[in-house]
């Protein structure tokens, strides 16, 4: 019997609303076939299915909010032919396996200056001494799993903005004594004001007590103390915690993320990916500048003869050129899960598609190197049209191997990408403009565009990200062979 | 019948691109900067006007056509031709 569960489908994504079913009880459904229609916050998703076989039981109905992991059909697999993804060793069941952090496929933020932003959201909660004035971005913390609970977990810090930890500070104040009344419980000034100025004094605390509450995010002045006088010792936290937890746990399901909008969960989406990727992946950075004389003069006339609904875009180029490189460097296609790297055979770059009103998502464009380009630019149409309506499936949102981001249209000259987890690499492009190259001792102005490569340093190094810009670059020169 | 190009293609370019409001936009602003169009939207637009009025936009004429009374211009101009 093969349980199909609710899969994750973004870092943020800890529940899903299905929408709609594809199949009735005793259906034959195919791998690779769209089983139900799950709401995300990245709008709708058409969600595959990975194996073959006979639906036995479909256990929620549309409308039904679960969460990610939850068994929502079973099925009887086709006799010897269920396998597994190939290349996703890592996934039981063809399904993401749903980890208290499910983060497989969170948004992309590629544009430098907004991933600044995340970064600062990200250090100023890790680094307990970060002096940025971050009052905003701790309060837009997005509902994870793990900070279900109502004070930020696991950091040795409590959920408290800096210039409320320095006014507990100056009314010697503890702060894990103080009841946070802002977003996810954290502490906000007013809360200090109005704490009162002796918390707790008269009970005894052990210091062990006093560092599993906040390590737990525990409000002291809530457990009972059992020791000698009423103190609270460390069993007391433990109690009140497994407790806490496992009432949390019963109503878990109930409790929907604080995001008010789509906009909201798509950044806080975006926030979390982009803190995940800057903190557990060593990024290093080469950049390159490429002549695009010779691709977009062979584009031109390519498009001149040809009527307007077979004209193509120089991001296909882009893409082509991205995908055929990664046959030289495959170190740059795949995904880094578990302490290891996955190469993948199939390339499918993600490539970054603004939304309008806001947020990032790079889709995947499947066997980019092996598509003509025809065939990129009418996978490419179709992914924005769909991004644009919200109507994505699973395996473009899940199943990127690298990620493109070109930044042209906007007319920065570089764009510096943030690794997108679990993949290992980001290529970025800038705008297209009149630069000089030398060519022959002899100085020419040719359009070109700057391309960079941001890489996993645990997969890859400065030789092999060269070699893959290089790479890049060579065949731009050669555009007929793309 | 300007009235009727200027309508159509204040409609088109209001599907393709649907934040922001064309009609706000004063017929000599480029449309594209005014209303966030990237170049794959514009390809939108030119192909739209391509099926709905027959006139196809070379890539060497996108220029003649950034703005709106630009593109009213352009399209009257094709259509007295063919």
């Amino acid at each position: 019997m093969f349980e199909f569960k609710m899969p994750s489908l973004g870092a943020d994504m800890t529940e899903g609303t299905l929408t709609n079913w594809n199949v009735d009880v005793g259906d034959h459904i195919k791998r690779g076939e769209v089983l139900c229609e799950v709401e995300t916050s990245k709008g709708a998703i058409d969600v595959e299915i990975w194996e073959s076989g006979v639906v036995t039981a479909l256990k929620i109905q549309p409308g039904d909010n679960v969460p990610v992991g939850e068994t929502i059909a079973t099925l009887v697999l086709d006799g010897a032919g269920a396998q597994q993804k190939p290349g996703t060793p890592d996934e039981p069941e063809s399904t993401p396996a749903p980890t208290p952090a499910p983060e497989t496929r969170p948004e992309m933020e590629v544009a430098e200056v907004k991933s600044d932003a995340a970064e600062m959201a990200a250090t100023a909660k890790l680094a307990p001494d970060a002096e940025a004035e971050v009052e905003t971005p701790v309060e837009a913390e997005p509902a994870r799993p793990e900070a279900a609970e109502p004070y930020v977990s696991g950091k040795s810090r409590i959920l408290i903005s800096p210039a409320a930890r320095r006014l507990a500070e100056q009314r010697g104040i503890d702060p894990s004594g103080i009841k946070g009344t802002g977003i996810d419980g954290s502490i906000t000034l007013a809360d200090v004001e109005g704490a009162p100025d002796t918390a707790d004094t008269h009970r005894r605390v052990s210091p062990l007590a006093k560092k599993m509450a906040i390590e737990h995010g525990i409000n002291l002045n809530a457990v009972e103390g059992h020791g000698p006088h009423g103190a609270v010792e460390s069993a007391d936290v433990e109690a009140f915690f497994k407790e806490a937890k496992s009432i949390k746990d019963e109503f878990a399901p109930e409790r929907k993320a604080p995001s008010t909008d789509f906009q909201t969960s798509m950044r806080a989406a975006i926030a979390v990916a982009m803190a995940k990727s800057k903190r557990e992946i060593p990024h290093y950075y080469l950049s390159e500048e490429i002549s695009m004389h010779r691709a977009l003069t062979w584009l031109e006339e390519r498009n001149a003869k040809a009527p307007v609904s077979e004209r193509i875009l120089p991001a296909v180029l882009l893409i082509k050129a991205v995908a055929l490189s990664t046959r030289e460097v495959p170190e740059m296609n795949g995904v880094f899960e578990n302490d290891a790297f996955t190469q993948r055979e199939d390339v499918n770059p993600g490539f970054a598609i603004a939304l309008k009103g806001g947020g990032v998502i790079p889709p995947a464009l499947f066997n980019a190197d092996q598509k003509s380009l025809s065939e990129i630019m009418d996978d490419l149409k179709d992914l924005v049209a769909r991004v644009r309506r919200g109507k994505l499936r699973s395996s473009e949102v899940m199943d990127a191997t690298i990620t493109i981001t070109s930044l042209g249209d906007l007319g920065v000259n570089a764009v510096y990408g943030v690794i997108y987890p679990p993949q290992v690499a980001i290529v970025g492009f800038g705008r297209i403009t009149e630069r000089i190259f030398v060519e022959d001792g002899m100085i020419g102005v040719k359009r070109g565009l700057t391309a960079t490569l941001s890489g996993d340093h645990r997969v890859s190094d400065g030789i092999a990200g060269a070699r893959f810009l290089a790479k890049i670059r060579d065949i731009l020169q050669t555009p007929e062979t793309l | 019948m300007s009235d009727e190009l200027r309508t159509s293609i204040l409609s088109i370019i209001e599907d393709i691109a649907p934040d922001g409001d064309p009609s706000a936009i004063s017929g000599d602003e480029d449309f594209r900067e005014a209303l966030g169009l990237d170049s794959m939207d514009f390809l939108g637009v030119i192909e739209r006007i391509a099926e709905v009025h027959g006139v196809e936009v070379p890539e060497a004429d996108y220029a003649k056509v950034n703005t709106i009374n630009a593109m009213v211009e352009y399209l009257k101009e094709q259509s007295h031709r063919s």
